[in-house]
């Protein structure tokens, strides 16, 4: 077995002359919490419900661990999948709904039940297997459809946006049991969202879709730092972007704006620059100082953000709050400082 | 206050209005049927029902019959909703818009048509004769009830069986798919009790309707059932007949059950509240075989549809048909005696528009006081009118005549119950669940902040309901008029019990009358024309009305 338990070749999906998915290729390690994340319609959905199969592709090749299954039904395929609306049956039980996929394994009706009452503590919810899932809150309703899917323990667990019908508390709260679930059972998870907040805090490894094509892959700390082009570094989080040029080590912006020590080739360049590189007060006597004039300020609690300008170039500065800090206020002039290495250069 | 009171009378009018002309009569029909010849509580009427072969004959009859429709009817009905709903079908348009044609007609104006195509010596059955040397007993005795019920009243069951299909979402399936399970096994343990809701709402409604339909077993001759023993006991024998109550209690309770099984079916079952994005069944591409096939189905079906139809219209312009495929000429003569008796078309027109009008300020003013008020009892005026559905016409005829014959009208000393107006409220009452659907829906779409703003900004009660509601509702009130007229004026079960004189009978009544004989059958199936096109165009209508309606709104009923 190798070390992939999905590998995504060559992929392309189109609906007439809409490309869903372009040339996508992705490789899965076993046991990871793999992400596709980016905004809708970009093709992640798509290309999860082709590793479930209910989605074909023109060309390409999906390999689940190791066995070609371009072609196989989706109840051949041993994958769980959790469908965003949870999908439950609302003519079962819960109990129902979760022994339905051992029956069709044919299991005998005692080890049904031992299952099902194992998947059902491992999900809290022991005392509602008779109920009828309209008799249930939307978590519970969640908690179902993810004990229905695993208590036949497939090889890849497939979550469908899971969290987006949920308050904004269930939310947080169901990440966490979700990264426990799948620490204990060690299952191949991939996950689709459009939060990159929750991309960022669950997945091992992600990958951001735009347009149907791969954009970026790797690791959320180092897709953060280092994104490959500007939709990956907006869809990040907030970024600062300034067009200029290079020239012996120095970036010139077209409006006039300098920055010192930068290493990049000669020619037309973009700086990224994140709302927290850049400084209100000078701790360090590398950075390098700027007039600004303070546009707007927003509280955020346990940030300030201000847009600010330096020269035409209009920013975003976030930074801490603290009590007794000082905030500055619409109209003033303040120094900003920022820091070359902690640029990010196009 | 003065509000408060204007709406407390208005429910205490209309709360007065059905107990008069709605509790009262049925009341009646249960009290007499327990009565013996000296006015004491008996339950004789009752032994000597299930004493008389006749009657034990009628109920089975009628049990049969009505059993029967269901099924015949789910044979029409099952293979076209399965087609629309699980392929890509080409046809899906026309089964959906066919479907609705039956509706328009009630199956007693077709059924002397339906006689000369598919009965022994008909159109059908000769050609069949001719080709292969066969007949098939369509129109036999029961058959004939069964099989022209069944043609009509199929949709019931394919619009509900559609509804129900479209609304499983795709991942009820693939969930199931995902978990290892395909093919029949699929079918039968998730498609199958998904939509079973519908199927059961719609074979009762069908059962409903076969069981209490008086018209059609009358002209096919098949008098040994239920409805047509109680109407001849009450028309040959007397208002004093209890055997006439008896069925009538019969045929109430079982139309009770039937509306019960109903709503059983869909207890706790709202399936499609569950499931957000929709988009119904997992869809298919059709094999050439499978679409040869399909279009075989849908093209023999389409014709079933439109025979009653086509057979009416054939009869209304033929000279003599009899014994052959087709009348052996045309004429207009039959139109001709149509309009030197317009005097019925005329009554329809005036009796149903009032009555129309009655459904419509009535069910206006109930949804009021249901949605708007907090009065007490509201939702006891919202059942009892809504009950009117699960009451057989024939039974609320009967009622009418027992209750209303006692009392003379005061300007001419005739019985109440002979007066034309008592048929306009009859066809009120019996519409007026119609035209308070229409009420309701409409009312809930409208966001109560509307009122409210306009409350806070100084208006009255009476303001509010002519310059926000009344224009807001409008479209909802036309349509609720306009299905409420149309089908009032085919209706012929409740009605026959109360024409007294020829000069204030409708159509209904003239269809009926004309087509008992050889003669009348040609200006009878011109009276049936002009029925149906009334009630297709009133269809048509409320469908722009709402089409229309929900164009102009399309904005706010996103805000909402």
């Amino acid at each position: 077995m190798s070390e992939n338990i999905i590998e995504i070749k060559n992929i392309n999906v189109s609906y007439g002359s809409n490309h869903v998915l372009k040339d996508v290729n992705i490789n899965i390690k076993n046991k990871d919490f793999y992400t596709f994340l980016g905004p809708s319609g970009c093709g992640k959905t798509t290309l999860l419900r082709l590793i479930a199969g209910f989605e074909k592709s023109q060309s390409g090749e999906l390999y689940i661990d190791g066995k070609e299954v371009s072609n196989s039904s989706p109840w051949e395929r041993d994958v769980g999948m959790v469908f965003q609306n949870y999908a439950l049956w609302p003519h079962m039980t819960v109990f129902k709904n979760i022994s339905f996929g051992l029956e069709e394994k044919r299991l005998s009706s005692t080890e049904i039940k031992k299952k099902v009452e194992e998947v059902l503590e491992l999900v809290d919810l022991k005392d509602l297997s008779k109920r009828y899932p309209y008799q249930l809150s939307g978590g519970q309703q969640q908690r179902v459809a993810l004990a229905r899917t695993l208590v036949v323990r497939p090889k890849v667990l497939l979550l469908d946006e899971p969290l987006s019908n949920l308050d904004a508390k269930l939310r947080v709260q169901m990440r966490k049991e979700l990264l426990d679930l799948h620490q204990k059972l060690d299952i191949t998870t991939i996950f689709v969202t459009h939060d990159q907040e929750e991309a960022n805090g669950m997945s091992t490894n992600l990958a951001i879709f735009n347009e149907g094509i791969v954009q970026q892959i790797g690791r959320p700390i180092d897709v953060y730092n280092q994104p490959t082009n500007l939709f990956v570094a907006n869809f990040m989080g907030t970024i600062n972007v300034i067009e200029g040029q290079v020239q012996n080590g120095k970036f010139k912006s077209k409006q006039g704006m300098i920055i010192n020590n930068v290493t990049a080739s000669e020619g037309n360049h973009s700086i990224l620059l994140r709302p927290q590189n850049l400084y209100l007060q000078k701790n360090n006597n590398s950075l390098q100082e700027f007039d600004a004039k303070v546009v707007s300020v927003e509280f955020l609690g346990n940030l300030i953000r201000y847009f600010i300008k330096i020269l035409d170039h209009e920013l975003i500065v976030e930074d801490l709050h603290e009590i007794n800090k000082k905030i500055y206020v619409k109209g003033e002039s303040i120094k900003v400082y920022l820091d070359s290495e902690k640029i990010k250069i196009l | 206050m003065f509000e408060n009171f204007f709406l407390k009378s208005t429910a205490i009018f209309i709360g007065l209005f059905l107990l008069i002309f709605l509790a009262v009569p049925i009341v009646q029909v249960f009290y007499v049927s327990f009565l013996d010849q000296n006015g004491h509580l008996t339950f004789v009427n009752f032994y000597d029902f299930f004493q008389s072969d006749l009657f034990i004959e009628s109920l089975y009859n009628s049990f049969y019959v009505a059993f029967m429709s269901v099924v015949l009817s789910s044979i029409f009905a099952i293979p076209l909703a399965y087609f629309t709903c699980r392929f890509n079908f080409k046809a899906s348009v026309l089964i959906q818009s066919l479907g609705f044609i039956p509706l328009i007609m009630p199956p007693f104006v077709g059924a002397v048509a339906m006689k000369l195509f598919f009965g022994t010596n008909g159109s059908v059955n000769l050609l069949l004769d001719d080709w292969f040397g066969f007949k098939i007993p369509f129109m036999e005795g029961l058959n004939g009830v069964i099989f022209v019920e069944s043609v009509h009243y199929f949709p019931f069951i394919l619009i509900n069986l559609i509804t129900s299909l479209n609304n499983i979402d795709r991942t009820m399936e693939e969930s199931a798919q995902n978990l290892g399970s395909k093919g029949l096994r699929l079918f039968r343990r998730i498609v199958l009790p998904l939509s079973m809701p519908g199927y059961v709402a719609g074979a009762s409604l069908v059962f409903l309707k076969v069981f209490d339909d008086l018209g059609t077993p009358l002209l096919l001759d098949a008098n040994n059932m239920l409805a047509p023993q109680a109407y001849l006991r009450i028309s040959s024998i007397g208002i004093n007949d209890p055997m006439g109550y008896v069925i009538g209690v019969i045929l109430v309770i079982t139309s009770i059950l039937a509306v019960w099984t109903a709503k059983l079916a869909f207890a706790g079952k709202d399936y499609s509240m569950l499931q957000k994005g929709g988009g119904g069944m997992i869809k298919r591409n059709l094999l050439p075989q499978q679409k040869v096939v399909a279009y075989s189905v849908v093209f023999l079906i389409l014709f079933l549809v439109l025979s009653p139809h086509i057979a009416l219209a054939l009869l209304s312009f033929g000279t003599i048909w009899s014994f052959s495929v087709l009348p052996d000429a045309y004429t207009l003569a039959h139109y001709k005696s149509v309009f030197e008796n317009s005097i019925f078309i005329k009554n329809t027109l005036l009796y149903c528009s009032i009555a129309a009008l009655i459904d419509v300020v009535l069910g206006f003013f109930i949804s009021y006081i249901v949605l708007r008020t907090k009065i007490i009892g509201r939702q006891l005026l919202d059942y009892i009118a809504m009950s009117a559905l699960a009451i057989p016409g024939l039974v609320l005829g009967i009622g009418y005549l027992r209750t209303f014959y006692t009392i003379n009208m005061p300007w001419n000393d005739k019985p109440l119950a002979t007066w034309w107006f008592m048929i306009v409220i009859i066809l009120a009452v019996r519409r007026l669940p119609y035209a308070l659907r229409a009420c309701n829906a409409v009312l809930m779409q409208i966001s109560k902040y509307l009122e409210e703003s306009a409350e806070s900004l100084g208006a009255k009660k009476t303001t509010i309901f002519r310059k926000v509601l009344i224009p807001l509702m409008m479209g909802g009130l036309l349509a609720g008029f306009v299905t409420s007229f149309s089908t009032a004026s085919v209706e012929l079960s409740a009605t026959i019990m109360l024409v007294s004189t020829e000069s204030d009978a409708p159509l209904a009544y003239a269809i009926y009358s004309y087509m008992q004989t050889a003669a009348g059958r040609g200006p009878g199936a011109g009276f049936g024309i002009v029925g149906v096109c009334i009630v297709a165009l009133g269809t048509y209508l409320s469908q722009m009305i709402i089409e229309k309606k929900y164009k102009q709104r399309g904005m706010e009923a996103k805000v909402e």
